[in-house]
Order: structure tokens, then sequence, then C-alpha cells
């Protein structure tokens, strides 16, 4: 269910600033930054999509949530990265010899409304967590050939200590069960 | 006037050996046309694998060549595999890519086949068709032979193909590296899929043979690389059959499973290796228990990278453009934890997001969308490397390039134009 109630309004901006912050600092290619934003526990998924129908006609209760994406080691995802992967994975491409992003891709990540679907606070610390369910839009322009847009939505928890969020948990949940792209090369 | 006067002779693009290959060969619309009636109809494609079809009932929704094909195990187990199009009007049957179903039933007039390919149920087959339809007539269209190699399934749309082992010939000896070297054989976890705008050549002839970009594609995979063009000094390319090929590391003789992977391995599959050594010699031999492969392609499109643990299937889409279908393949008995590390070297080496496969996807579209420019001016391509240094295989399977060498690109490209024109 979607809570009416935000919560903390004044949190709710501080949220959308921390998302739009990331989109840019990704947009901007600035990577060490955005490695910033993560914990050191992050658990960052793309996984595969597949065409299917509910169990049941009326029973939606899987869709979109992990039950329906391959989320399981039967299974391969697009990207499912710890913090060390991801290091490795933006890493690579300033190495000069990352073909796939040398020339660099140019991108416009554009993140929609965010719906808070739980927040918890954990004492007077000012510590606490949020899953924050959003839509992304990325359009990705490369050379003069290659343009794709994907579009997905996003299944994020974000914790905050001493008073920085930090990116526990994304699931990225892509429309495409063939993705529309010769490469995923810049995260989601 | 003769009409035929635009089209290309493949005789005219392929050089008799192999070693030049014309551009227009990637994008003649006529020629892809002509591919897809006899390469995709005539050659064994490789379909999946019989672990995605775990009891009778289960189905996959795939493809060979261009056509929509449903593979399903029937209630006794048995296999089959037919063009997923309703015979009453063509739509297509199946929508859903996997799962488990008795019958299939048609979403625009409700005819209803049964998983073995039986037409079931026709609405009205009493009062709208006077019960004068003959339902044995209208099963859904099979293919001519369906077959299994060690887990592998392979079907072929020609009723005069030769049999599955016979169209495998020696590959058949180096595929037992991977699909046979434990008793309870392979299974084969996935799928990520993504499109390539290239043509499906492109592909096949980077996974049959080439050695030699491994360096320079995929440079920032290695931190120090003295020599870019001995990349991979161990390994050596072997030609099975013409058409066929693979990369094989030869390790000194008597190496230990578990010294095949570097001392940065996890140790959980180095004590794995270790633990089923004995069992590989056995069964496979010393000869093989010492080959690790590298890369190949079993012609047409079945492309394997098993260094990573990486099984595809590139499915042509138009003559520029493939769907990638790619796979992690582990052995089936192996540990959770094993086939864990072993799936999580697929993932970052290979898939659209792989530290490797990434650079992979910008090379083969550019080959593809110069190949237009270059389809006006003639230019042929250079498959030359290591020719007339072939040398025969050990044990007479097959010929063999010493180290790194276009042998199986040009036997790739041999095959092509005796598919295409026979």
């Amino acid at each position: 269910m979607i809570a009416s109630d935000v919560g903390d309004p004044a949190r709710y901006v501080e949220l959308m600033q921390w998302y739009g912050g990331e989109a840019a600092l990704l947009d901007d290619r600035r990577f060490d930054a955005w490695l910033e934003l993560l914990d050191d526990e992050v658990d960052y998924r793309v996984p595969a999509r597949w065409n299917r129908t509910p169990d049941r006609p009326d029973d939606f209760a899987t869709w979109n949530v992990p039950a329906d994406l391959d989320d399981d080691d039967a299974h391969l995802p697009l990207l499912q990265l710890d913090r060390a992967g991801l290091a490795d994975f933006v890493g690579r491409l300033r190495t000069g010899t990352a073909w796939a992003e040398t020339p660099p891709s140019r991108t416009t990540r554009v993140v929609g409304p965010l719906v808070i679907v739980a927040s918890s606070d954990t004492g007077a610390s000012g510590d606490a967590e949020v899953t924050v369910r959003s839509a992304l839009l990325m359009h990705r322009s490369r050379v003069e050939w290659e343009d794709a847009t994907l579009h997905a939505a996003r299944h994020d928890t974000l914790r905050r200590h001493r008073g920085a969020w930090r990116l526990r948990r994304r699931l990225v949940i892509l429309d495409s069960v063939v993705l529309p792209s010769h490469n995923l090369s810049v995260p989601l | 006037m003769n009409v035929h006067q635009h089209l290309v002779d493949p005789l005219d693009l392929v050089s008799p050996d192999g070693a030049r290959v014309d551009q227009r060969v990637f994008c003649d619309t006529d020629l892809y046309e002509r591919e897809l009636d006899t390469v995709f109809r005539r050659c064994w494609l490789l379909l999946g694998h019989e672990s995605q079809l775990p009891e009778p009932g289960s189905f996959v929704r795939t493809s060979m060549g261009e056509d929509p094909v449903l593979l399903t195990r029937d209630r006794d187990g048995r296999l089959h595999a037919h063009l997923n199009i309703c015979r009453h009007r063509g739509t297509e049957l199946c929508r859903v890519d996997r799962g488990s179903a008795t019958t299939f039933e048609c979403s625009y007039h409700g005819w209803i086949y049964r998983n073995d390919g039986r037409l079931v149920g026709v609405p009205g087959r009493k009062t709208l068709y006077y019960d004068e339809l003959d339902t044995s007539d209208w099963g859904l269209a099979p293919v001519a032979e369906l077959d299994t190699y060690k887990g592998l399934i392979f079907a072929t749309f020609d009723p005069d193909a030769p049999p599955l082992v016979d169209y495998l010939g020696n590959a058949a000896w180096y595929l037992d590296i991977i699909l046979d070297r434990r008793a309870g054989g392979t299974e084969l976890l996935g799928v990520q899929k993504w499109r390539i705008p290239t043509n499906w050549k492109v592909v096949s002839e980077n996974h049959c043979g080439d050695e030699y970009h491994v360096g320079f594609a995929h440079r920032s995979n290695f931190a120090e690389l003295a020599d870019p063009a001995h990349s991979v000094p161990m390994a050596r390319e072997i030609r099975p059959e013409v058409g066929h090929g693979f990369g094989v590391f030869l390790f000194p003789e008597g190496t230990r499973l578990e010294h095949t992977v570097g001392p940065e391995s996890p140790p959980a599959l180095r004590a794995y290796l270790g633990e089923i050594h004995d069992e590989v010699v056995e069964r496979l031999g010393p000869e093989r228990a010492r080959m690790g492969l590298v890369h190949g392609c079993v012609f047409p499109n079945f492309g394997l990278v098993p260094v990573f643990n990486s099984l595809r299937i590139c499915q042509p889409r138009g003559v520029g453009e493939v769907e990638m279908w790619s796979f992690a393949l582990v052995d089936r008995d192996a540990p959770a934890e094993v086939k864990r590390v072993l799936r999580a070297t697929a993932l970052k080496t290979f898939g659209p997001a792989g530290s490797f496969e990434q650079d992979d996807g910008g090379n083969w579209s550019d080959v593809t969308r110069m190949s237009r420019s270059a389809r006006r001016h003639r230019v042929p391509l250079n498959l030359t490397m290591g020719l007339g240094h072939e040398a025969a295989a050990p044990g007479d399977r097959g010929e063999i390039g010493l180290t790194a060498s276009d042998i199986n690109q040009r036997g790739f490209y041999r095959r092509w134009r005796d598919e295409v024109t026979r």
C-alpha cells in the first residue's frame, strides 16, 4: 500500500535532493563521488526479466518484485555487484582501454517521483533507514549511432548514519526482456 | 535483362581458402534471406539444455534462426520442438518464456494443442466445421529432427540432415571437456538477453577463433600485458571440423585441475577442482584432462566461452541485428557454493555488463555498420593469419593453429560459403 503521509516533509525533500544529486554525479561521470554514496554493504542488482503471466490471472502479488525476476542462484541477472564490484565496474571505465566507454557515453537520468514505502528511525542518534520506490529513465548517447533509452523501476533501501544517506540496497527492474542496447556499461 | 544481375554471388565474396572475405556478407539483405533458407534451415541449431526442462510438462520458448520454436517435454518425458505458430491463422501460440503446461491455447480463436504438438481442441469442431476437420492434419509443425548431446538440445528443419553426432564430428570430443567431465553432467543458469546491431556472422567468427583480439579489445581487463598480441600464451586454435572452432589451453602434462585456475581464485573453487581431479582424468583421459576450453563456436551460432563458464546463442534478427542469449554452464553436482563462484565469474566477465563483453558489442556493431560503405568499394577483409601453417591436430581430430591464428575464421567462412551455395 502507498502511504499517503510522506512522514517528515523535510526528510522527503532531503531524499529528493539526494536522488537528484546521485543522478547528476552519474551523468557527470564523477564515479568516485558516487561510490561515496554507497554503503559498505551495498547490494546492487539488475535482474533479467522474462515474459510471464501471473500464476493466477488476478494475482499480481509477485509482479515487479523479486519473485518475478530471476533473482536467484538458478538464473543470471544482468548485474549483481557489491561495493568492491561496483568500484571495479566504474574503475575499468577510466583505464582508457574500456572501449565500451572510450569515448564515453553522454547520459541523462531522470528519476521519477519518490515514494517512501517504509521508514524507520533508530533512536536519538539521527540514524534512519528508508525504502524508496522510484522510476528511472536513462537516455544514453554515444558516438552518433548509439542511442538507447532504458526504463526501469528502482526499489532502494537507504541508510542514514551520522547525517549522511547511503545506498544499502538497489534493485533495478527494467521493463525490457531483451535489453535494447548492445551493452550495459554504466550504472543504473 | 537478367533480373538476378544485382544478386550477390556468395562464391565471389569468400575466397576458396576463406582468407579473404568481402564485407557485403554482413549487409546484403538477399544474402541474409538466403542464409535463413540454407544455414538456419539445414544446420543443427542449439535450442537449450535439458536442465531447462526438468520434468514432464516443462516448456521453453526459444527460436531457431528467426523461427519461433516451442520446446516441450511431454508427459512421457520426451522432448519436442515445434514452430510456436498456431496452424489456424498463424499467431504466436505461446508468449510465456518458460513454465509448465499440458496444453497451449491460442489467444485468437482458442485452438488447443497438447505439449506433444497434437491439436486436441477446436472450438465449434462439430457445429462450425461440420465434424469434418481432421485434427491429426493440423498439429503444430515439428522440426525435422531433435536430438541431445550430453544435455544440450539441438534440432534441425532438414529431414536429410546427418545425425547430430556426425554434424558435431570431432567437435564432440572437445565439447566433452566441459559437458562430460563429471558423471552428473551439467546444468544451465540463465538467461540474459540483449540486442546488438550487428550481423550474426561477426559474432560467430569471434567465438570460433578470435584469440588475437583479447589483448587489444579487452585490454582493460589486464593490469599488465607485456605483449598484447600474445595475451593467451598457452592457447592454440583447434579446427575439429570446417565450420566449428575452439581455442584450447594446453596445460603441462600432469597438471592437476586445481592448478589450472589462478592462485587468486576462491578457495572453494580450488578445493572443488582438487576433489574432482581424479574423476575428470578417469572420464576424459589424461590428454583432455589437461586441456581447458577457452572459447568456441559450433556452426552456425552456438558460441561458448568456457574459460568464464559462458554459453551463448546468437539469434539472428535481420541482416544487421542479433539477440544475444547468454547462460552460465556449471557442473550439475557441484556444491551450491561452487556454482555461485562459477556463476559470479560468468557474470563479471560476460553478458551485457561483463567486463569483457561490454567492449565486444561496439566493435561488432562497427564492423556491420562499416560494411555498408565497403559494399560499394569491394574491399576484402584479411583473414590470413597463420594461413599455410596449419597442422594436423593430435589424434587426427581436425587441424590446429599452433598459436593465435585465423584458422577457425577461415573454416567458418568456408563452411558458410558451402552452406549457402549447396
